[in-house]
């Protein structure tokens, strides 16, 4: 697909433990630097471990993953830290750490085991509240503040680790219409400074709306692959999902319809 | 700074401490006195100079401890002996005073003893367990284990000698320092000192262990080995002022919130001032129980009483979402 991937699964397969059904089985896919690509695909089909797999957190039982020229084992914790940032779905604090002080933590890869962020730190965090538009409230606590805005501070954390690759499990699944065009639109600018972006979702039209590359997932395999007009078309989408959906262009944006 | 103001009001607490006692009467003696008249020197530098240290090292401990347990495991209702260290410890002290013998040393070795076993179990029987995330595991097993030591502790408290061992069991699960000399602090301060340096420079690091194992794991932390060094010193910290005083129930549970309260959730900065805020508690608690009666008050029940006062308050003056 690309000539320079930034991260590949090569025949990939991984089961929980205890477990003995595959979760993915001789999983294989590129993806394209500096692109967006979105992974559609029913509940429980792998796309959060795909995930945790690329994250280094879970480990294939067999197959391997290259990030760049190395294999992700083959990195340090840290350096994983420094190129590969995760926004999760969803993070519950106990704690009410002020945005500033929650976004901080994103410099944890950069920084020792012993050592305290400064002020260049302090800099990088504030950069990236203000990229998602919550400068203002960067006193305010993580716990005061709405789903929204919480998944916007978790995406601020992931810029402050200054990586090459973001990924993010399905960023809009808890916002309304409003936050979910902030994001994009932030996804958006994000790409035009050179990030590549992997996001997991379980709408088609976000994917449609941000992603160069779609690929859809079932069962733990690829089941369609390629650019939005080629791969999300009803039939496919009817497919993965097992229901009616129908896809259609309406002034210059796809809309899809389903039963 | 905040930080300064409350180590400048500990400093002051603390001179202030080496004077309140009972003698010559109850209150504060004078300097003049405390420098000139040899039996006020001798009581300062020899009764409550070692006590008052071995209170900083408690309170410290303690709330420092707590601050880093409740962190850990994103509970803000964890207290630091909940790994069976706490009943690990009042179960060795019983098992010495009715079986042993109940010289000071034995019954604070005993104490130290199995406060340290109790941790060690919890943490293997947390490996074994077959359920659960790891930090459901840990408490799971801290809740198991502690109630293996409760109930041998009370088949100990029902053998013995109603007069006498229990009496001083009783007494000892109150907690207090009036058996304090220089020898504990001698023996407990380097421990206590090593933990709290360790925990102090990991200060910031802890922020990235409180998270969700996987987003930990993402911003670059070794997270078992990270979490484990990290209760080995709070754990071994609080092993070791319990032996030597016994239960100081709710500094470890109460300080922190409050620290958190004023400094704010980052443990850079609520780690330090639970420490300082623990210190001055028991300071003063000890102060009162020292002082108020002619008969010494046992230490656990002041500090209860201050740590439920300041929990009821905490409760009353929520904000926002609250901890």
């Amino acid at each position: 697909m690309s000539e320079n991937p930034i991260l590949q699964f090569d025949q990939v397969c991984f089961s929980y433990p205890a477990r003995s059904n595959l979760v993915l089985s001789q999983f294989s896919l590129e993806f394209s630097r500096g692109r967006v690509t979105a992974i559609l695909g029913p509940n429980g089909t792998g796309k959060t471990t795909m995930l945790m797999l690329a994250l280094g957190w879970l480990v294939p039982g067999s197959g391997q993953i290259w990030f760049g020229e190395k294999q992700l084992i083959d990195f340090s914790r840290s350096e994983l830290g420094q190129r590969i940032a995760l926004v999760p779905q969803f993070e519950p604090s106990f704690f009410d750490f002020s945005l500033l002080d929650f976004v901080l933590l994103g410099r944890a890869p950069y920084l020792g085991r012993f050592s305290v962020p400064g002020p260049e730190d302090y800099a990088i965090a504030r950069t990236a509240l203000e990229k998602v538009g919550l400068f203002e409230k960067a006193d305010a606590s993580v716990m005061q503040i709405s789903g929204g805005e919480h998944q916007l501070v978790l995406l601020a954390r992931a810029l402050t680790q200054q990586t090459d690759l973001l990924m993010l499990d399905e960023p809009t699944s808890h916002l309304d219409i409003k936050n979910k065009s902030r994001l994009i639109g932030i996804l958006r600018e994000l790409v035009k400074e050179g990030k590549t972006i992997l996001f997991t979702t379980h709408e088609p039209d976000v994917a449609a709306m941000i992603a160069d590359q779609v690929v859809m997932v079932r069962m733990g395999q690829v089941a369609y692959k390629g650019k939005v007009e080629e791969v999300m078309t009803g039939n496919n989408l009817s497919d993965i999902y097992q229901v009616r959906v129908e896809a259609e262009k309406v002034r210059s944006r796809r809309v899809f319809f389903w039963d | 700074m905040l930080l300064s103001s409350l180590m400048l009001a500990l400093i002051g607490i603390f001179m202030l401490s080496l004077l309140l006692g009972r003698y010559p009467g109850p209150g504060f003696m004078s300097l003049e006195q405390a420098r000139n008249d040899t039996m006020a020197s001798e009581i300062v530098m020899n009764l409550r100079l070692p006590r008052a240290l071995v209170a900083i090292l408690v309170g410290m401990s303690l709330a420092a401890a707590g601050t880093v347990m409740q962190m850990l495991f994103g509970n803000p209702l964890v207290d630091p002996g909940f790994l069976g260290v706490s009943q690990g410890a009042a179960f060795g002290a019983g098992l010495s005073i009715v079986v042993f013998g109940s010289s000071p040393w034995l019954v604070q070795g005993s104490a130290a003893f199995f406060a340290c076993l109790g941790l060690i179990i919890s943490y293997s029987l947390a490996w074994k367990i077959q359920y659960g995330s790891w930090v459901l595991r840990l408490v799971l097993a801290g809740i198991s284990v502690s109630a293996v030591f409760t109930s041998l502790l009370g088949i100990i408290k029902y053998i013995a000698d109603p007069t006498s061992q229990l009496a001083e069991l009783t007494f000892w699960m109150l907690g207090g320092l009036g058996a304090i000399s220089w020898s504990e602090v001698f023996i407990v301060a380097p421990v206590c000192l090593l933990c709290i340096l360790g925990l102090l420079l990991l200060r910031w690091r802890l922020n990235i262990l409180a998270l969700k194992d996987y987003t930990a794991f993402s911003l670059g932390a070794s997270t078992g080995f990270e979490r484990a060094l990290i209760l080995v010193f709070a754990v071994v910290a609080t092993a070791a002022v319990t032996a030597i005083s016994g239960l100081i129930a709710w500094v470890g549970l109460i300080m922190p919130h409050l620290s958190r309260r004023i400094f704010g959730a980052d443990a850079r900065f609520a780690l330090p001032g639970s420490m300082l805020l623990g210190a001055i508690l028991v300071l003063i608690c000890d102060g009162l129980a020292r002082t108020l009666l002619p008969e010494e008050i046992p230490l656990g029940i002041i500090t209860s009483l201050f740590g439920a006062m300041v929990f009821i308050v905490l409760m009353m003056k929520t904000r926002g979402g609250g901890e």
